[in-house]
Formats: C-alpha cells, sequence, structure tokens
C-alpha cells in the first residue's frame, strides 16, 4: 500500500510537470536568451530548513527540494515542487499560484503571496491540504543564489511551518521579451 | 485586522519571524545589511493599501492578456521559495 501511494505521487507530479512543459511548449517558441528577455519556465534546485514547531532552535527538518516556476505576467506565476527531507524521511510535492507584491521589475528582491496544493507521503507532518504561503526572497549577493523564507499556513489542518531556503537556477527555457 | 494581521495570518503566524529573519541578517552580517535594510523598507511599502491596491488593480489586466496569450515573464527571486 505505501509503495503504491509512493509511486502514485511521484506519478502524478512527474504528469502534472510534463502536461505543464508539453503546453508551453506547444504554445510556445523558444528564442535564444537575449538582453531584456526572461524565461518564461524556471527551474530550480536548493534546499530547505523547516520549522514544524515553531522557529526556535534547530530545523526540524532539511528538505533537498526541485522548485520549477512559470512566470505568466510581472505579478503572477505558476509554481511548484517537489522535495525530500531527511530527517522525516518524507517526500511532499505541490503546486499553485503566486502573486507578487513587491516592485515586478526587481529581479534581486521580491514578496509572493502563494495558494498552493500539497501533497505528500508523510500525512501527519505535511497533510494534503490547500495552503496559503507568504514568500521572502533575494540575491543578496551579484550571481544566481537565491535565498529566502517562507511562512506557510494549512487550511484543513490548521497547521503553520517556517522554512528557509536556498535556490540556484538550473536552467530556464521558453525566454520572452519583457514588456515594461 | 490590518493588513500585517492578514498577512501574518496567511503565513501561519510566521509573518513576524520572516521580519526578524531579516532584521537578523544585518546584524549577523554586516555586508548584507544595507540589502537587509533595504529589503525591510520594500516589505514596509508593499504592506500598504496602496501597495497591495496597485497590485489588485494590475491582476485583472493581466489575467486577460494571459488568456489572450501574452505572456510577459518576470524574475521574482520568491516564485523560487
Amino acid at each position: 500500500m505505501q509503495l503504491t501511494v509512493k509511486g502514485s505521487l511521484w506519478m502524478l507530479a512527474a504528469a502534472v510537470l510534463a502536461l505543464l512543459v508539453t503546453i508551453l511548449a506547444v504554445l510556445l517558441w523558444a528564442p535564444a536568451a537575449r538582453a531584456d528577455t526572461e524565461p518564461v519556465l524556471k527551474l530550480y534546485a536548493g534546499a530547505n530548513g523547516v520549522w514544524y514547531d515553531g522557529p526556535n532552535g534547530f530545523p526540524s527538518d532539511y528538505e533537498a527540494v526541485l522548485a520549477p516556476r512559470i512566470s505568466l505576467t510581472p505579478h503572477l506565476s505558476l509554481v511548484g515542487s517537489a522535495a525530500y527531507g531527511f530527517i522525516h524521511q518524507y517526500t511532499r510535492g505541490g503546486g499553485g499560484a503566486r502573486v507578487t507584491i513587491t516592485d515586478v521589475n526587481d529581479p534581486n528582491f521580491s514578496i509572493g503571496l502563494g495558494g498552493e496544493y500539497q501533497v505528500s507521503n508523510d500525512h501527519s507532518l505535511r497533510p494534503e491540504e490547500w495552503t496559503s504561503t507568504v514568500n521572502i526572497a533575494w540575491k543578496p549577493w551579484a550571481g544566481k543564489l537565491i535565498i529566502g523564507a517562507q511562512g506557510a499556513y494549512g487550511f484543513d489542518s490548521d497547521k503553520a511551518w517556517a522554512t528557509v531556503a536556498a535556490r540556484y537556477p538550473l536552467f530556464g527555457a521558453f525566454y520572452q521579451e519583457v514588456n515594461r | 485586522m490590518t493588513i500585517f494581521e492578514a498577512l501574518n495570518h496567511l503565513a501561519g503566524g510566521g509573518l513576524g519571524g520572516l521580519l526578524t529573519l531579516l532584521e537578523n541578517v544585518g546584524k549577523a552580517a554586516p555586508d548584507l545589511k544595507p540589502e537587509a535594510d533595504d529589503s525591510l523598507a520594500k516589505l514596509n511599502t508593499a504592506l500598504t493599501p496602496e501597495g497591495l491596491s496597485a497590485v489588485a488593480a494590475a491582476l485583472p489586466k493581466e489575467l486577460g492578456e494571459v488568456l489572450h496569450g501574452k505572456l510577459n515573464p518576470r524574475e521574482h527571486p520568491s516564485d523560487s521559495i
């Protein structure tokens, strides 16, 4: 039963991601990156420290993460994540929409408010439910490394958790000219 | 309920912790303090009725453009979190 649940979770996540990429590939074409262009699809890799019992002391868990994002408009993006928690040995994924509430033309700092559905194979830690998130991140040095944090709340479980994150972009695709 | 309280609820009560994180970054890493202070200032600007109203006003137009197949992507570090 547990193997079936794990397999279904990864198959679902992979299918959703493949579908999104396929739709974009049909709708868009990808010129080579030029000045003042931005990829619609971008994939990040990174690590998280997660606190399930309040942001005190050491994290409750450490995660390895892959996080795609599809930037649709200056304020609106579709976001996703797939992660593995090393201490509690869980896998989780999710996806949803996010609205940027800070200057949309600042590539080094942003705050986004999100609504995302979370799936997991450890329902006691990460229940499957809709969540709201507040995300803040910036690039503190000239370069690509991003550091940030997230506060999240599960509507069904009434649980909250905090995350500190580091991300690095792996690749971008489907470049579009930026119309400011 | 203030805007901060509303967003704090959305963040599961963690928004205050995020603010503290920014402040602690500035204290722990002096070379990052200008960026941390700048980020705090931008956060305070965003969390105003005017700031959030501007976002709310822009969204319907942007959604319309998406429905017409026009994408206008941006780099937002917070999209990666």
